[in-house]
C-alpha cells in the first residue's frame, strides 16, 4: 500500500457525486422520438464537444491510464514507441469511417452497431451474430475495466479488492442504466477533462520532483541503460511487435463497435469535423504524457506492490495530497467511462439485437426499457464475477478484446458501407472467419503469432480475404437495397 | 434503369476518398516513426534534452509533423463540406 491522505477520499467522493448529477442532467435533457432512440444513440443530437470527448474517453480506458503506464514502469522508453500508433489514431478513428456512418445514421435510421449491419444485407443471422460476438468481447473488455478500477481503489483508498470491483460494477450500471447513451456522453465529456488535467498534473509534479527530463534520463540510465532503448528490456519490444502495435492502435480504435456507434449519435458532419479536429490536440496532449507518467514511476517509486499499481503510486509521490485524490480520479475516469460505453453496447447487443430484433419484434417501451436494465444487470454480475481473479498484466486483456472486436468488424463494416460489391455471404464469412481466426491464434501462439507479428494483422488480413470471397461466390444484393446506401452512379 | 420508387442513398465517393486519404497518413506514419525509431535506436544512446535521440526524433517530431497534417485533413474537409 502506499501512503495516501483523508483528502484522497473527500475528493473521490466529490467526483463520484459530480457524475452522478451529470447522469442525472442528462437524463432531464432527453428529447424523446422513443425509448431506444434516446437511450441507444441519444435521440441523435450529440454536437462536437461531447462527440470527441465521449469518443476519446470510451476509447482511453483502464488500460491506457493502468495497463500502459504500468507497462512503461517495466519496459521504459520502449513503450513510447509501443504506443506510437496513436500518432493517427484520431486521423484514422475519424477519418476511415465517421463521415459515412454519420450520412447513413441519418438516412437508416440505425440504432446500434449490429442494426448497420443487419439492414445493410437483411440479414437477421448477421444481427445475431455480431451481437454475439460484441456481446462476448465487450463483457471481456469490461472486465479488464473492473479490475483496473479495483487496482486504483485499492492502491489509493486500501479498498479490499473484491469490494473494489463490486463497487464499480454498482456505481457504473447504476448511471448507465438510469440515464442511457446521453448520460453515458456527457459524463465520458467531464470524465475526459479530469483524464487530461490529471495526467498533465502527474506529469508537472514528477517531473519538479525528480529535477527535470535529464534526471529521470539519468535515473533510468543508472537503473538499466536498456529502460532508453527502442526494444527495452528482455527484448519487450521486437520491430515485428513495433509494426503490429502500429497496426493495433489506430485500425482497433477505427474498427470498434462502442467507438462506430458515436458516430450514429452525431447530429451532422460539420460536428463530426470539430470533434476530429478536438481530439488530434487531445491525444497528442494525452497518450505521451500518460506513458511518461509510467517512465517516471520507474523513477520516483521502482518497487510495486503490483505492476497495475504503477500510475496510481506515481500519482501519490508525486502530486500534494491536497490535489492527490482530484488527480487519482483521472484513472477512475477513463475506467468509468470505457465501462459505461460498453455496458450500453453490450447491453444493446442483448435487448435490441438478440432479444427485440430476433425474439419479440414488438414490444411496448416499458417492455424495451426493463429488457435493456436487465441486460445492464446481467453483463455487470458476468464480468464482476471474470474479474475476481485478475491476471498480473491487465494490458494483455485490453489488447485482446479491443484488437478481437476490430479483427471480427473492421473490415466487414468498411466494405458494407463502401464496396456495392459487399453482400450478405460476404459479410458473415468475415464476421466469422475474423473471429475464428484471431480467436485459434491467441490459443495457438499467444501473442505472437506467424513472424512475431500480433494475431490481429493476420487477422485482419484473413477477415479481408473472407469477406472479398464470400461475396464474389454469393449473390449480389439487389438495387432496391443497396439503392438506400449508395447514390445510384455507383450501382 | 433506375426507377423512380427506387431509394437513393449517399453517395459514398466523398467518404471513400477521404477514407483512403486517412489510410495513406496511416501508412506513411508507420513507415516514419518505426523506421526512424528503430534506425536510431541501432545508434549509441544519447538524449535530446532529457528524450532519449530516437524517441526525440522518430515518434515525436513525426508526431507533431502528422498532427499538423490531421489538422489540414479536417480543416479541408469542413472547407469542402461548405462549398457543397
Amino acid at each position: 500500500m502506499y501512503e495516501s491522505a483523508p483528502l484522497v477520499r473527500v475528493a473521490f467522493a466529490l467526483y463520484l457525486a459530480f457524475t452522478f448529477l451529470l447522469a442525472y442532467l442528462a437524463r432531464r435533457q432527453a428529447v424523446g422520438g422513443g425509448f431506444l432512440r434516446e437511450f441507444f444513440i441519444g435521440g441523435r443530437t450529440i454536437g462536437p464537444w461531447v462527440l470527441g470527448l465521449t469518443w476519446i474517453a470510451t476509447s482511453a480506458s483502464g488500460g491506457t491510464f493502468i495497463g500502459a503506464p504500468a507497462l512503461a514502469h517495466a519496459n521504459g522508453w520502449s513503450v513510447m514507441l509501443w504506443i506510437s500508433g496513436y500518432i493517427v489514431v484520431a486521423t484514422v478513428g475519424f477519418g476511415l469511417l465517421g463521415r459515412r456512418i454519420v450520412e447513413l445514421g441519418g438516412t437508416t435510421g440505425a440504432l446500434t452497431f449490429p442494426d448497420l449491419l443487419r439492414d445493410r444485407f437483411e440479414s437477421r443471422a448477421i444481427g445475431a451474430l455480431s451481437g454475439i460476438a460484441m456481446l462476448v468481447l465487450h463483457t471481456s473488455f469490461i472486465v479488464a475495466q473492473y479490475i483496473a478500477g479495483a487496482r486504483v481503489l485499492e492502491a489509493a483508498l486500501g479498498v479490499p479488492y473484491m469490494w473494489g470491483v463490486l463497487g464499480f460494477a454498482v456505481i457504473v450500471s447504476v448511471y448507465t442504466a438510469y440515464g442511457g447513451f446521453r448520460a453515458v456522453a456527457w459524463t465520458d465529456s467531464f470524465q475526459a477533462i479530469v483524464m487530461l488535467v490529471g495526467v498533465l498534473l502527474t506529469v508537472g509534479f514528477g517531473l519538479y520532483r525528480v529535477g527535470g527530463l535529464q534526471a529521470v534520463y539519468d535515473g533510468l540510465a543508472a537503473q538499466s541503460p536498456d529502460l532508453l532503448t527502442p526494444t527495452g528490456p528482455d527484448a519487450f519490444l521486437p520491430f515485428p511487435a513495433a509494426i503490429s502495435f502500429f497496426f493495433v492502435w489506430p485500425l482497433a480504435v477505427a474498427g470498434q463497435p462502442s467507438l462506430i456507434t458515436r458516430f450514429l449519435a452525431c447530429r451532422d458532419l460539420g460536428s463530426l469535423r470539430r470533434a476530429a479536429l478536438l481530439i488530434g490536440v487531445y491525444v497528442l496532449l494525452l497518450y505521451p504524457a500518460v506513458i511518461f507518467a509510467g517512465i517516471l514511476g520507474r523513477v520516483l517509486v521502482p518497487d510495486l506492490a503490483a505492476s497495475d499499481h504503477a500510475l496510481p503510486a506515481t500519482i501519490l509521490a508525486s502530486v500534494p495530497s491536497v490535489l492527490a485524490g482530484f488527480v487519482l480520479a483521472a484513472p477512475m475516469a477513463a475506467i468509468m467511462s470505457t465501462i459505461s460505453s460498453f455496458l450500453l453496447v453490450a447491453a444493446g447487443a442483448i435487448a435490441r439485437d438478440l432479444y427485440q430484433r430476433n425474439v419479440r419484434r414488438e414490444v411496448s417501451e416499458g417492455h424495451a426499457r426493463a429488457a435493456t436494465h436487465i441486460a445492464i444487470l446481467a453483463v455487470s454480475i458476468v464480468a464482476g464475477a471474470f474479474a475476481l481473479r485478475p491476471p498480473d498484466y491487465l494490458q494483455y486483456i485490453v489488447i485482446f478484446s479491443g484488437t478481437g472486436l476490430a479483427a471480427t468488424f473492421l473490415f466487414p463494416t468498411v466494405l458494407a458501407v463502401f464496396w456495392t460489391g459487399m453482400n450478405r455471404t460476404g459479410c458473415l464469412a468475415g464476421i466469422a472467419t475474423g473471429f475464428i481466426a484471431f480467436l485459434a491464434q491467441y490459443a495457438a501462439f499467444g501473442t505472437r503469432s506467424f513472424l512475431g507479428l500480433d494475431p490481429f494483422v493476420w487477422s485482419l488480413i484473413v477477415c479481408a480475404m473472407a469477406c472479398v470471397i464470400g461475396s464474389k461466390l454469393g449473390t449480389r444484393d439487389p438495387r432496391s437495397v443497396l439503392g438506400k446506401y449508395f447514390a445510384a452512379e455507383e450501382l | 434503369m433506375e426507377s423512380a420508387s427506387e431509394p437513393q442513398g449517399p453517395d459514398s465517393r466523398a467518404a471513400r476518398r477521404e477514407a483512403i486519404q486517412a489510410v495513406l497518413l496511416w501508412f506513411g506514419a508507420l513507415v516514419a516513426t518505426v523506421g526512424l525509431s528503430t534506425w536510431l535506436g541501432r545508434h549509441p544512446m544519447t538524449s535530446v534534452l532529457g528524450v532519449p535521440r530516437w524517441a526525440a526524433y522518430g515518434i515525436f517530431l513525426p508526431w507533431l509533423a502528422f498532427f499538423v497534417l490531421h489538422v489540414r485533413f479536417y480543416i479541408r474537409g469542413t472547407e469542402r463540406n461548405r462549398k457543397a
